[in-house]
């Protein structure tokens, strides 16, 4: 039954020749092996959130006086909901961890250089869209913290010069965060990130196949990716399940209170983690230096930080060309010091 | 020319306030004199009259253009320097009782405060020739004066009892007048005084809530419900139409004060309706038909305080341990709702009147604690749950490791 139902596929989609490929395909052994599990460990964590997601969708209402109270409805009526907010609050956390995780064990590998340029920019491309992710999706609960980290993040956008406050109106819906800036964010999480991410992983997962792992050249030994490194990953993402669900039962993803418009921010308001260096160094930045706003430097610095990332296949050559190899880990060391301190800076003040 | 002296030169050429209304010559004057002067003047810089634009002759009178002191204090200036207690009234009645002069700096402010003064303890004893008692600057001061809204002012809410107690609590001052002096400190202590001195509730009566501010003079018997009725409407309805009502006006009671107090109102609670310590006790012995519909009441009240402590202390562990119990919270308002009405409702003197709040009052105590119990319970579940989980993900891991183990061996 099965060879017929094999030979069924066979005929129409050639199914024989991808068992092939698929049969000699090999992934490297060497000392830096074990990075490659990061990438596995973020599309496991892809997969939870779309899963979750699915279900969490099924009894979420969009609305400023509906939101709050499904999301509630959810985790104390809906059999298993706490488990579905709390596994997708976590994992959506660990996500971005994990795709940080997995870029910086990409530069330490040098992984990004040619051929791979291509994958390394749609890998920045699909760090920015899980930070989106995280971001549109912190407000969907519509509580009070949510409501004011959102309004905090995107008084940000209506600082940059000439579109500022264009762009803000765009995101907000409107000058202020209200109703019609949740339907957006909502839309944004629910529909457009998803099939951007969905392509982009495809497209990401591509250049993997066709290019194969990197520092497949120097390595002594390889083994075989179907079932060797397969189950080796399989048995990391029932891991990482559980380490979520050990998360999601002894700290269950607090809801808070509703959102209020007219009450003030309560004290001590920050975003999540990965925005917090970002946010700390804007918090920190003179009202002026040359006579442009701080906050204008400190956005004029991301930006030239998010674009120096995404290029740095383009410019480590030039790097490499002058036997400077070592600068590269002085930056990259540095700017993962500096980051870090910065959330630490940021979490205790 | 430099643009610095030029700027210099234009600012001097611009009007002065001073020098655009002439130079007061009150200011100029006073402010050479002794200290007491000057401080006069300070402190007139923030009076409300001051930001209004009023100044010293619009009070005393005077022409403040003349720089001598003799031609600008004349009476036929209109001087007519600081008036004596008994003139105060209407030194400030002269305009704060018209209401054509008064709606131009503030349409909604009162203009009967002198008619009303007249009418209190304090002006009785006044126009009797009784120059010790309070006027209007005693409240409100002469120079400082702010409006009762401004935290700052002596007539803000949390300030008045420290304003009256500053004469009532002055025992040297007080004496002749056979009244007592304790009535701040008692107040300090008392529901209403916590509430507006430390907790900061400017919704809590002061004395002047019940008292009256310009028409100050104390409740008589037959006002007392009325005046404590204005806040605690339902008890004094409760209690109007309650047989207590009839006994106790023919006895000359004090309607609320009897049970509660006067000054020293303590937080109500069913200790006041203990059989042996209770208020009842003033009239009733124990075993009569009072006492025993007291400690029917008392039992009733205690039992359901017991049921919502007990469910309120069921949510706040059930919350500690990460459970989401907002429906808990809900129930034991209505809880706490019924509670306050099974309170209310012993002003009607019938035991059936509480029961029936009671009743409503333990079931929703009861639905908040089961909510609590069920709380507890999933996450006991919860945990059983992960454990079941880990073992079966353990199991499955060990078996992909063997997998590959052999795979590889």
């Amino acid at each position: 039954m099965k060879d017929l139902v094999l030979s069924w596929l066979d005929e129409r989609y050639k199914l024989s020749s991808f068992l092939e490929w698929a049969r000699h395909k090999t992934v490297p052994v060497h000392r830096w092996t074990i990075f490659y599990y990061t990438g596995g460990v973020c599309l496991f964590l892809f997969l939870v959130q779309i899963a979750t997601g699915i279900l969490l969708l099924m009894y979420y209402r969009v609305g400023a006086e509906s939101s709050y109270e499904s999301v509630r409805f959810i985790t104390s009526q809906v059999e298993f909901g706490w488990l579905m907010r709390s596994v997708h609050s976590w994992a959506a956390n660990l996500l971005i961890f994990f795709v940080l995780a997995h870029m910086f064990s990409i530069f330490v590998m040098r992984s990004y250089r040619s051929p791979r340029e291509l994958s390394w920019v749609t890998g920045c491309f699909l760090l920015g869209l899980m930070m989106a992710f995280g971001f549109s999706g912190y407000l969907l609960p519509w509580n009070e913290l949510a409501y004011f980290a959102t309004k905090v993040g995107t008084d940000i956008v209506g600082q940059l010069p000439v579109a500022g406050g264009w762009l803000l109106k765009l995101v907000r819906g409107g000058e202020e965060v209200t109703g019609a800036t949740l339907s957006r964010f909502f839309g944004l999480h629910v529909a457009i990130l998803p099939a951007a991410a969905t392509c982009l992983i495809g497209v990401h997962l591509l250049f993997v196949q066709v290019q194969g792992m990197s520092h497949g050249e120097d390595a002594k030994a390889h083994m075989p990716f179907f079932p060797n490194f397969v189950l080796r990953d399989l048995a990391l993402w029932l891991v990482a399940l559980n380490v979520i669900c050990v998360l999601a039962v002894f700290f269950p993803w607090e809801l808070g209170l509703k959102a209020d418009a007219l009450k003030s921010a309560p004290a001590g308001i920050k975003p999540e983690w990965y925005f917090l260096s970002q946010y700390q160094l804007l918090k920190v930045m003179p009202a002026r230096i040359l006579l442009v706003p701080g906050e204008l430097w400190g956005i004029f610095l991301f930006g030239a930080a998010g674009g120096a990332v995404l290029l740095l296949p383009f410019w480590d050559s030039l790097i490499r060309a002058r036997g400077k190899e070592r600068w590269l880990d002085v930056l990259g060391w540095g700017a993962l010091a500096a980051t870090a301190a910065l959330t630490v800076w940021g979490h205790l003040s | 020319m430099s643009r610095a002296a030029l700027l210099l030169l234009l600012g001097c050429l611009l009007p002065h306030p001073a020098r655009a209304e002439g130079k007061n010559q009150c200011i100029v004057c006073h402010a050479a004199l002794e200290a007491k002067h000057k401080a006069v003047l300070r402190s007139f810089q923030q009076d409300i009259h001051n930001q209004k634009g009023l100044s010293c002759h619009s009070c005393h009178g005077g022409d403040p253009s003349k720089a001598d002191m003799g031609e600008a204090m004349s009476p036929e200036a209109g001087f007519v320097g600081a008036p004596k207690p008994a003139e105060v009234p209407a030194f400030c009645g002269k305009c704060h009782s018209q209401a054509r002069l008064m709606k131009r700096y503030n349409p909604s402010v009162p203009v009967d405060q002198e008619e009303k003064y007249w009418t209190s303890r304090h002006g009785e004893r006044l126009k009797a020739g009784d120059e010790k008692v309070a006027t209007c600057a005693s409240c409100h001061t002469a120079h400082s004066i702010l409006p009762p809204k401004d935290p700052r002012s002596t007539v803000y809410a949390k300030n008045v009892p420290a304003t009256c107690g500053a004469c009532h609590s002055d025992a040297k001052r007080m004496k002749g007048y056979g009244l007592p002096t304790d009535q701040a400190a008692k107040y300090s202590g008392s529901v209403h005084g916590k509430a507006l001195l430390e907790r900061g509730d400017s919704a809590a009566p002061a004395c002047n809530s019940c008292h009256g501010n310009h028409g100050a003079t104390p409740p008589g018997v037959a006002d007392i419900s009325l005046t404590c009725g204005q806040c605690h409407a339902g008890n004094m309805e409760l209690f109007a139409k309650s047989p207590m009502a009839s006994t106790w006006g023919k006895k000359r009671f004090h309607v609320c004060a009897t049970c509660h107090g006067h000054h020293d109102i303590s937080h109500p609670d069913t200790a006041l309706l203990d059989g042996e310590k209770g208020v009842c006790r003033k009239c009733h012995r124990p075993g009569d038909p009072g006492s025993r519909t007291a400690e029917e009441m008392k039992g009733l009240l205690d039992g359901m305080q017991s049921a919502y402590e007990a469910a309120d202390g069921g949510l706040k562990a059930a919350e500690a341990k990460g459970m989401d119990v907002a429906a808990g919270w809900d129930a034991l308002q209505e809880a706490k709702q019924a509670f306050f009405q099974a309170r209310t409702a012993v002003h009607s003197f019938r035991v059936a009147a509480v029961q029936e709040k009671v009743t409503s009052g333990l079931a929703a105590a009861q639905k908040a604690a089961e909510t609590a119990r069920k709380a507890v319970w999933e996450f006991s579940r919860r945990r059983i749950g992960l454990g079941v989980a880990t073992l079966l993900i353990t199991f499955l891991v060990v078996v992909l490791c063997l997998k590959i183990r052999d795979l590889e061996s």
